[in-house]
């Protein structure tokens, strides 16, 4: 629910103070910020395997 | 009436801490670092919460709301706005910064919510709204000018405020990059100590200096306005998206590198340090006059890292701009918390603030840290096996009054730990300020630290006019020693000396007055003014030392050892009395006497937590 | 003895592969509880539990594909396949991280790089263009409800 505020949030800040030139930024960084999430979970990582 | 709990926490950049509020009251609020042991801890303040939680004796599902003391969103568009404006230079910058905000930085919400397990939404107030509330709320005015002055918050680093009532408007802001506390952090770094805890090592190297790089500093790295504004030479700094402060066309300016951490100092640094000193003084006047031009009010609250530069709070002072100045104790990014939670608990929630009932500052500060019982100290110097004896409240002060007059050096823990970086007779070493000797005495056998950092008197308020020139807007800052002052003429010696000595350092070992421990090399003193009301045992301790000698104040420095946080617990005070040349250990009513103890502390894992700062 | 022959899918095989495959993941239980103990974490990842879980019938495997070598079923191929997968595996990791790393990394600092000039030569450099001096703030940031938000 914090997660989906934030980029909420994000977006309306960009918005309320035109700051859209941002938005290819945020995409690459949400992207990354994805697969490091992803890449932490255990049960969905394709890529990243744990060490044993 | 039913109770209202408030938590506020600063964390993630550096100091953090946690301030707990019931109905608008003050319960607990301490620094994170004092807990962990790991000198401006900037992680999550779990401890901190933990112990604020105890001491109200509430559980995290109390708490009615939690505030954050900053912005991410804000502040991350300045981050990023940094890296936009130098790329594609500043890769190793962006490197370690960038990750750090994906993973953590932009979710404090989710990570406070998780570590707590708390469910409510939480609140964010602007950083430099945190600290203009952590100044002006526990305030004794109802209406005053608020300045905060720090390196940088979201994208303010200065901010000119009003508060009025239980209102708290921000009027004008200086904006990133263009700090004077990155100006100053910069010539922090240049000087060889540490960003961002070094600076007042910076302050208290300058009256060893002259001021002959203040037309250069002026000229080219700073342009400073009539009204307090200034400009950076950004093409000077480096910290804009840059891992150091400075860059080589800055060290060519002055035509010296910057200084390594253990290099000698030399006289070259003491006059930037008075350089860039008196230029911060200088910019701090001219920020408060336009403060007073904004705001009209006759009382200023001053707040912000800057806020304890005490050498620019006497010039402050001094100007005669305000007719009162009150600074928090805790002015830095810690008693952001502290900011936070008032701002919620007035300017959001509209509760009503009438600072007429105290007629003073709120008499809980600065003590808002942990107490400890005699049975729980008891039973760990037992644990120990250390010697010890127990005394009443007279016999105690007799005993230590006689002690120090024997040149005997003691650490007192007293009471509800301090809130704040100044140890205000609850954590604090303490010696007799007579001895020429004594200064250097402590300085190596007790803080293991460079030799030419003054030490600070505590003095009963009925004889600080006797001793100090202490301006009347200072009256709320002197308890808290947020303020340099001059030591009056009658008690200072060989003053023709001061100006003439090329070797300032050599001076320290001369009897430069009456109180030569605690006199700088300027005859400035960075003065306590101890009253009963605030320090009850500590009063009567100088009492008593001044019944027996005459002298009405002590040595008070920090109880601790460099490298160390200011202790929190007995534990900790036992660490740093075994540790270092503290000859009487006070404990509440049990005293600990070095040369009785015959059993030793294994100090090795004390030691690495030790940093070197 | 009678030669069992395993080459067939029947009710035996499916048996002795089920029987094979649980050995396996209770192989993998066993040591996500030592990982919990050691390092304090029981970290499991699905796709090398699969792997693991199916070296572990590698000799009914073997016996599926090549059912005409039955020196490929011994066990002890199982157990250097296994260790063989770890090392890889640990050999992988490294190697994502870094290719995830460095790609990624410089991806996104090309798009930095390229927002940055683009903004500049529109003149929208927020640090460069920073007015100096006293900057009034607009009324929306001391409005107190503003403290909900995250900006």
């Amino acid at each position: 629910m914090s997660k989906a505020k934030l980029v909420k949030e994000f977006f309306q800040y960009l918005k309320e103070n035109k700051k859209l030139w941002l938005l290819p930024l945020l995409i690459i960084l949400t992207i990354v910020a994805v697969v490091a999430l992803v890449s932490q979970a255990p049960a969905i990582a394709p890529l990243i395997y744990s060490l044993f | 009436m039913e109770k209202t709990y408030i938590l506020g926490i600063s964390a993630f950049y550096h100091d953090s801490a946690a301030a707990v509020l019931c109905n608008g009251e003050i319960i607990a609020a301490a620094q994170e670092e004092r807990f962990t042991r790991k000198k401006a801890d900037a992680s999550f303040p779990i401890e901190a919460i933990k112990f604020c939680l105890n001491y109200a004796g509430i559980k995290i599902s109390d708490i009615n709301e939690i505030v954050f003391y900053d912005k991410p969103i804000l502040k991350f568009d300045r981050i990023l706005a940094s890296y936009l404006h130098t790329a594609p230079l500043g890769i190793r910058s962006f490197l370690k910064a960038i990750p750090l905000w994906l993973r953590e930085k932009l979710w404090i919400e989710d990570q406070i919510k998780k570590d707590l397990m708390y469910e409510k939404d939480i609140l964010f107030t602007q950083h430099h709204q945190s600290h203009a509330a952590s100044a002006f709320y526990p305030s004794p005015f109802n209406e005053a000018a608020i300045l905060t002055v720090d390196g940088a918050g979201e994208w303010a680093t200065t901010a000119v405020s009003l508060g009025n009532g239980n209102k708290l408007d921000i009027l004008e802001t200086l904006e990133f990059p263009h700090s004077l506390g990155l100006l100053y952090s910069a010539f922090t770094y240049y000087c060889g100590f540490k960003v961002n805890s070094g600076e007042y090592k910076l302050m208290g190297l300058a009256p060893y200096g002259k001021p002959i790089y203040k037309e250069k500093i002026l000229n080219n790295l700073v342009q400073v306005n009539t009204d307090g504004s200034i400009s950076l030479n950004l093409t000077f700094f480096n910290f804009i998206s840059g891992l150091k402060m400075i860059n080589k066309k800055f060290c060519k300016l002055f035509g010296m590198p910057p200084r390594r951490p253990e290099e000698p100092l030399t006289q070259f640094y003491m006059d930037i340090a008075a350089s860039i000193q008196e230029i911060t003084n200088e910019i701090i006047v001219a920020m408060a006059k336009h403060a007073k031009e904004l705001t009209g009010c006759k009382n200023l609250c001053f707040a912000g890292g800057v806020a304890l530069n005490c050498s620019a709070n006497n010039v402050l002072a001094k100007s005669g701009i305000f007719e009162n100045i009150f600074i928090q104790p805790a002015a830095g990014d810690a008693g952001g918390a502290l900011g936070a939670a008032l701002y919620v608990h007035y300017a959001l929630h509209g509760n009503i603030r009438n600072p007429q009932n105290n007629n003073d500052v709120i008499p809980q500060l600065p003590g808002l840290g942990p107490d400890f019982s005699p049975e729980e100290i008891e039973k760990l110097l037992k644990h120990y096996g250390l010697n010890y004896k127990k005394m009443s409240d007279d016999d105690l002060y007799k005993y230590c009054a006689e002690k120090l007059n024997d040149q005997q050096i003691i650490g007192w823990f007293q009471g509800r730990m301090e809130f704040g970086p100044r140890a205000l007779g609850y954590r604090s070493i303490i010696a007799d300020p007579r001895s020429a000797d004594m200064q250097k005495k402590m300085n190596l056998k007790i803080k293991f630290r460079e030799s030419f950092r003054p030490f600070a008197p505590a003095v009963m308020e009925d004889f600080a006019d006797e001793y100090f020139d202490i301006p009347s807007s200072s009256k709320y800052l002197t308890p808290y020693m947020l303020t340099t002052t001059q030591i009056l003429r009658k008690h200072l010696k060989n003053v023709e000396s001061f100006d003439s000595t090329e070797n300032k350092i050599s001076l320290l070992g001369i009897d430069r007055s009456t109180i030569n421990a605690v006199t700088h090399l300027n005859g400035s003193a960075r003065v306590q003014v101890v009253r009963e009301k605030d320090n009850p045992k500590f009063y009567k301790l100088l009492r008593e030392f001044y019944r027996q000698t005459k002298m009405p104040m002590v040595v008070n420095t920090s109880f601790n050892v460099r490298g160390e946080p200011i202790v929190c617990t007995p534990q900790d005070a036992l660490y740093c009395f075994f540790a270092s040349n503290i000859d009487i250990l006070v404990l509440e009513c049990f005293i600990l006497e070095k040369r009785t103890q015959s059993v030793k502390m294994d100090l090795t894992e004390w030691k690495k937590k030790i940093i070197q700062d | 003895m009678e030669k069992e022959n395993y080459s067939r899918l029947n009710k035996k095989t499916l048996r002795t592969f089920c029987i094979s495959f649980s050995i396996g993941m209770l192989l993998i239980a066993i040591f996500s509880i030592l990982r919990q103990m050691f390092k304090g974490d029981s970290q499991i990842n699905f796709i090398p539990a699969i792997i693991t879980g199916i070296l572990s019938c590698y000799h009914q495997i073997a016996a599926w594909v090549v059912p005409d070598n039955p020196s490929l079923r011994k066990p002890h191929f199982a157990i250097f396949a296994m260790l063989f997968f770890y090392i890889t595996n640990a050999i992988w990791k490294i190697v994502t991280l870094i290719i995830g790393t460095v790609v990624f990394g410089i991806i996104f600092y090309l798009i930095f790089t390229i927002t940055s000039v683009v903004l500049k030569l529109n003149k929208k450099d927020h640090i460069k263009n920073k007015i100096t001096g006293w900057q009034k703030v607009p009324e929306k940031i001391n409005l107190p409800e503003q403290c909900r938000k995250l900006f």
